[in-house]
């Protein structure tokens, strides 16, 4: 073959190899592409999943696919006026972007953020160009900042990127905010300035500067919010001149609510003393309003020092109470022997409301202990200041006002002394209700009683004696609240005094209150024995009625020596000791006491001690954690020992409990008694039927008995449980 | 001849030395009378469902109405009575220098920009629950009434007046009991159905809103406000609008405070948040709040608050501790519970008389700082299940510890021209 051949056959080959190879290309990137849309279908239609898990599982998918992938993704995403529902769509992209904002993946994150930044250039609609700014406020990082700013001249994406440049914050996204506020429309401007005014922007004072003088009332605003935000001396030189030469468009009143917000400003920056001399010229100025004034005492309080302390003094005697009380709490913050002299010495000569507020802050600073000017106080004709001065007593919490507030007490009239007996009760030191303490001593009963009362409030347990003291008092009212008192305080170390003054006396009534406070004292107490060994001592020389009255008291305590007395007590010939004794173990706090209960029923007495002994036994074992066999077996005892239908009854009442075959095999016999065969058709059906759980076996040869139950059963739902139960037994 | 002492919430609350009050305000003007100069007054932000129930809490006097749905204004003005007005921009309630107090019962998305306005416009404030949206937000509520010397209250009352949820008491009991070791330490309390609340925990918003025209008569733009732009749907709006993570965070914002705030009170945690939760929650829709399981949130000292959703553990205890348990109905593991707290005095009282507190310009037992504590153990929740995992919280600097997407969900941009 020729060259001529070749020159022409060498091209037409290479044409016809290279179009093969790109077709051969091309066909496999259509393929690629199908994969790929294919894939992201059906990552799509696995949201909303159920758990992280399983959509990390489809993250993994998509961010295996690379950019590409979450391009296709991310086209995925549809107008919501398009009608169709996209949510799918959205959780995915959206689980997508938290995906990758996660600590630890900046790498997908990048792309992630770079796919959505795009997305924001190409989306067809308001809508979409809005739901990928969302999501790339959380994925966002510098390199989204250059498709970012071009929405910033957009009046409708301008907010959602202006809150993507303030939430990176970085000097870049500043630098962004600047080139688009000399570019941008006034519909636009405002929300560039407010990002830059947020971000606390240092570079926007002179741009902000020039738009002070707006026609525009919002960006002229916002202008000067940017200003005071920057919080640069540039800034407080502008201010200031503007201070001296308002406008009609910035008027004075504004200037002065900026000038506030640039001190406040500084002393976020920790420029304090700058921000407190301005905050004083704020004060000082008389065209600053309440709200203005509460702002820079703010700003002076923030300080901390007390070099403030003249200018808050100064308003401590305003005529507003907010502006006061604004002042009041910077006070608070002042430590240091000469604050507190110094407003101790302006107190003296305050009055009224301002007074009252004095009184406030005296009383709530803790080196301040004179009691004079609050005792003063109480006697002002202004209930204000009165209460003032009883509230500061109370607060102070001192021995010293303690003594006051009872001294006032005492010549309280009906009207007053409510209140100040509440002021009393919320004394609470140690120092203080020691002083409280010597009102049990007072001769008049309201403070003996606001004494007691007080002592008790704080659980003071160490005046328990001279407590137990008053429970004799002449005085009805005094002695009710010893015992009230005595039931929360008396510890171990005090009960012994409180049987001792049981034993002591003779009076019945006043026993009785005791038995009351030792019942409901004893079960709090450890080491209960000790107190047994001596009632059990005292009883053996007692008289009978001091006996019945120590046998009262055993079952708060328990016990084995207890038990002893009582069941000995319980079989004595005296019947009012047996009673009582009865009456004790039928109390007794646990099952030990059944056998002595038992003992009695067995006596054959057809006393009230009978009476009392079985609804012993039927409250211990409705009680106690007796297994059930042996509780059946007691049951079993108390029912031939029962003398009335009533009796029967009771008995039958803890026997239903006993969800066991033998339980009802133990009263089927009753069905023949007329008089409680209901009651016991009703255990039956109990028995056999429990709330929870399949109940015990029937026994298969009294199931004409039980038939014979089940008809008598009022209880509707109970019998066709029954019923239902004997026909499964009967199958 | 001098005025009496009556103040109920003296006798009742003495013994908080910094906090009780004594005298009502209308002593000062004679007996059943109060001086017009001593009367309170108040104006309404937001008077749908709930802003319509604080017509009746508190006593000051009601001068302004405000919303942006002309109808529900409308009503709200017809309630009134004569002497309330009706605004739909509440910048104009704010610049009536008349007003002592707003109630602020709009969506939370604006709870927390219009407590700061009306802190810097001189009111003091009674706020819905929760308090703000974000934690950022509520730092800056906090910073504003502080700096203004104003009086703030939030409106959930369970930490001091009524029975908590199942327990047949208030918060006393538990909360001396804890205070007072019997359950030992670390607690770890546990909110659910048995032990609080079933109602609302997931409330949900709809993930298949197509853009509808506004109805005459709602402000649209002021409605959203400082959150970010999307069609109008009905459902975004009035009742339905908690499940929108712009504006609430489903049932764990709307209820969230009224079971936790409780719960912060009997820990004693007023002045702290944990640490890190962990969160069992599907993934989340970007717009719509959905469902979650169960939130655990620890504290620095090892107490734990868990929000168990699914109400998984039936029979939990409110609050365990190495020592003691407690169930609903105060049940507890410890014998005797009840006479063993008769033991110890009662908590500190607290100031309960909002009235009062603003007089004597004191801070209301819930005030906007313990109040933000304590909605930020919902932020804390709801950035958790939100994002889908756990994170650490530093509650010094309020902020999340080494995570930055968190930290987008505490401080997010306002929608131009609203920002604090």
């Amino acid at each position: 073959m020729n060259k001529r051949f070749w020159c022409s056959f060498l091209p037409v080959a290479t044409f016809v190899l290279s179009a093969a190879g790109l077709g051969a290309v091309a066909a496999e990137s259509i393929t690629n592409q199908v994969d790929t849309s294919l894939q992201v279908d059906q990552i799509i239609a696995a949201f909303p999943v159920d758990s992280g898990a399983k959509a990390e599982e489809q993250y993994r998918k998509i961010l295996a696919g690379g950019k590409g992938m979450v391009e296709v993704l991310c086209s995925r995403v549809k107008p919501a006026a398009a009608g169709g529902n996209d949510a799918r769509v959205r959780f995915a992209v959206h689980g997508l972007a938290h995906c990758v904002a996660r600590p630890g993946t900046e790498d997908q994150r990048h792309v992630v953020a770079t796919v959505l930044a795009e997305g924001l250039g190409s989306a067809a609609t308001d809508d979409v160009r809005d739901f990928f700014a969302e999501q790339l406020r959380f994925v966002a990082d510098n390199s989204s900042i250059s498709p970012v700013a071009r929405l910033l001249l957009d009046a409708r994406t301008v907010n959602r990127a202006a809150a993507i440049m303030i939430t990176l914050g970085t000097r870049p996204a500043e630098g962004a905010l600047l080139d688009a506020l000399c570019k941008a429309d006034p519909r636009c401007e405002s929300a560039i300035i407010q990002a830059l005014g947020d971000m606390g922007s240092k570079n926007c004072v002179k741009q902000c500067a020039s738009r002070l003088d707006s026609t525009n009332a919002l960006i002229r605003s916002e202008a000067l919010r940017a200003i005071v935000r920057s919080g640069t001396a540039k800034a407080g030189e502008i201010l200031a001149a503007r201070r001296r030469g308002p406008s009609t468009e910035l008027p004075y009143e504004r200037i002065l609510e900026a000038s506030i917000g640039y001190a406040e400003r500084l002393m976020e920056l920790g420029e304090a003393r700058r921000a407190a001399a301005l905050a004083r010229s704020i004060l000082n100025d008389k065209a600053s309003g309440n709200d203005l004034r509460c702002r820079a005492l703010a700003v002076l309080g923030s300080t901390r020092h007390s070099a403030i302390l003249p200018a808050v003094i100064a308003c401590l005697s305003s005529t507003n109470r907010v502006v006061r009380g604004q002042a009041a709490a910077q006070v608070a913050g002042l430590r240091g022997r000469n604050v507190t002299s110094t407003l101790a010495a302006a107190a003296q000569s305050a009055a009224g409301d301002v007074l009252a507020t004095y009184l406030d802050i005296l009383s709530s600073r803790p080196d301040f202990t004179g009691v004079a000017i609050f005792e003063r106080a109480l006697a002002s004709e202004n209930i204000a200041v009165r209460a003032a001065g009883l509230e500061g007593l109370c607060r102070m919490n001192s021995a010293g006002s303690a003594k006051v507030l009872l001294a006032a007490l005492e010549k309280a009239d009906q009207q007053d002394g409510p209140a100040i007996a509440a002021a009393v009760k919320g004394l609470s030191a140690r120092e203080a209700l020691a002083t409280v303490a010597e009102g049990l001593g007072s001769v008049l009963p309201t403070v003996r009683v606001v004494a007691v009362r007080t002592l008790a409030a704080h659980r003071c347990c160490g005046h328990t004696a001279a407590i137990l003291k008053l429970t004799r008092d002449p005085e009805a009212p005094v002695a009710r609240e010893a015992f009230k008192a005595l039931a929360v305080l008396v510890d171990e170390a005090g009960m012994s005094d409180v049987i001792e003054a049981g034993l002591a006396c003779k009076d019945e009534p006043y026993r009785n209150s005791i038995a009351a406070t030792v019942a409901s004292t004893a079960p709090r107490l450890a080491g209960r024995s000790t107190f047994t060994g001596k009632l059990v001592s005292a009883y053996k020389d007692a008289d009978a009625d001091c006996r019945m009255w120590i046998l009262s008291l055993l079952p708060a305590f328990g016990g084995p020596a207890a038990l002893e007395t009582a069941t000995a007590a319980s079989l004595a010939a005296e019947p009012k000791i047996r009673e009582a004794g009865t009456r004790a173990l039928a109390a007794w706090p646990d099952d030990t006491a059944l056998p002595a209960l038992f003992a009695v029923l067995e006596s054959g007495t057809n006393d009230n001690a009978h009476s009392l002994a079985l609804a012993g036994v039927v409250k211990l074992l409705g009680e106690s954690g007796v297994p059930q066999d042996r509780r059946l077996e007691m049951c079993a005892k108390a029912l031939k020992a029962a003398s009335s239908e009533r009796e029967v009854w009771q008995i039958l009442s803890v026997v239903s409990e006993v969800h066991t075959t033998g339980a009802i095999e133990l009263v089927i016999p009753l069905l023949d008694r007329e008089d409680v065969k209901n009651e016991t058709a009703l255990a039956i059906a109990r028995i056999a039927c429990p709330k929870t759980g399949a109940g015990p076996v029937l026994p298969p040869n009294q199931l004409t008995a039980l038939q014979k139950a089940c008809g008598l059963v009022s209880d509707k739902a109970l019998k066709e449980k029954l019923a239902a139960r004997l026909a499964a037994t009967a199958k | 001849m001098k005025t009496r002492y009556t103040r109920r919430n003296f006798l009742r609350t003495a013994g908080a030395a910094a906090l009780f009050s004594i005298v009502p305000r209308h002593v000062l003007g004679g007996p059943g009378f109060t001086p017009p100069s001593e009367q309170l007054t108040k104006a309404i932000i937001g008077v749908g469902g709930m802003g319509m129930g604080h017509f009746a809490l508190g006593v000051s006097k009601l001068l302004a109405v405000c919303d942006v749905d002309a109808k529900r204004l409308q009503a709200a003005v017809e309630k009134g009575g004569k002497d309330v007005r009706g605004y739909r921009d509440f910048r104009e309630v704010l610049a009536r220098p008349d007003i002592d107090v707003v109630h602020i019962a709009t969506p939370p998305h604006w709870h927390g920009l219009i407590s700061l306005m009306a802190a810097q416009a001189g009111k003091d404030i009674w706020c819905e629950k929760p308090m703000t949206r974000t934690i950022g937000e509520g730092r800056k509520v906090v910073e504003a009434v502080n700096r203004c010397g104003r009086i703030f209250r939030i409106n959930t009352w369970f930490r001091f007046e009524s029975t908590l949820y199942g327990f047949g008491t208030n918060s006393e009991p538990p909360r001396k009991a804890v205070m007072n070791g019997l359950l030992g330490w670390p607690i770890k309390a546990t909110v659910n159905a048995a032990t609080g609340f079933d109602w609302k925990f997931n409330w949900s918003g709809r993930t298949d809103l197509t853009p509808e025209p506004v109805p005459p008569g709602l402000d649209y733009d002021l409605w959203l406000g400082p959150a970010p732009y999307k069609p109008y749907h009905p459902h975004r709006v009035h009742s339905t609008f908690r499940g929108y993570w712009d504006y609430d965070a489903g049932g764990l914002g709307d209820m969230g405070m009224h079971y936790l705030d409780p719960v912060q009170y009997i820990l004693g945690k007023d002045d702290t948040s944990p640490i890190e939760v962990e969160v069992d929650a599907p993934p989340q829709h970007p717009d719509a709040a959905g469902s979650w399981r169960r939130v655990t949130m620890r504290y620095a000292d090892g107490c734990q608050i868990v929000l168990d959703g699914e109400n998984r553990d039936k029979d939990a205890a409110f609050l365990e501790g190495p020592e003691g348990k407690i169930y609903p109905q105060m049940r507890s593991s410890i014998p005797n519970l009840q006479q063993r707290l008769r033991d110890f005095p009662a908590p500190e009282p607290q100031a309960t008389d909002f009235e009062e507190c603003i007089r004597k310009r004191r801070k209301f037992a819930l005030n906007e700082t313990n109040a933000h504590r304590s909605c930020t153990l919902v932020n804390i929740a709801s950035s958790a299940v939100r994002l889908g995992r756990s994170l650490k919280f530093d509650p010094v600097t309020q902020l999340f510890v080494g995570d930055e997407e968190a930290n987008r969900l505490v401080n997010q941009p306002m929608r131009a021209p609203w920002h604090m």
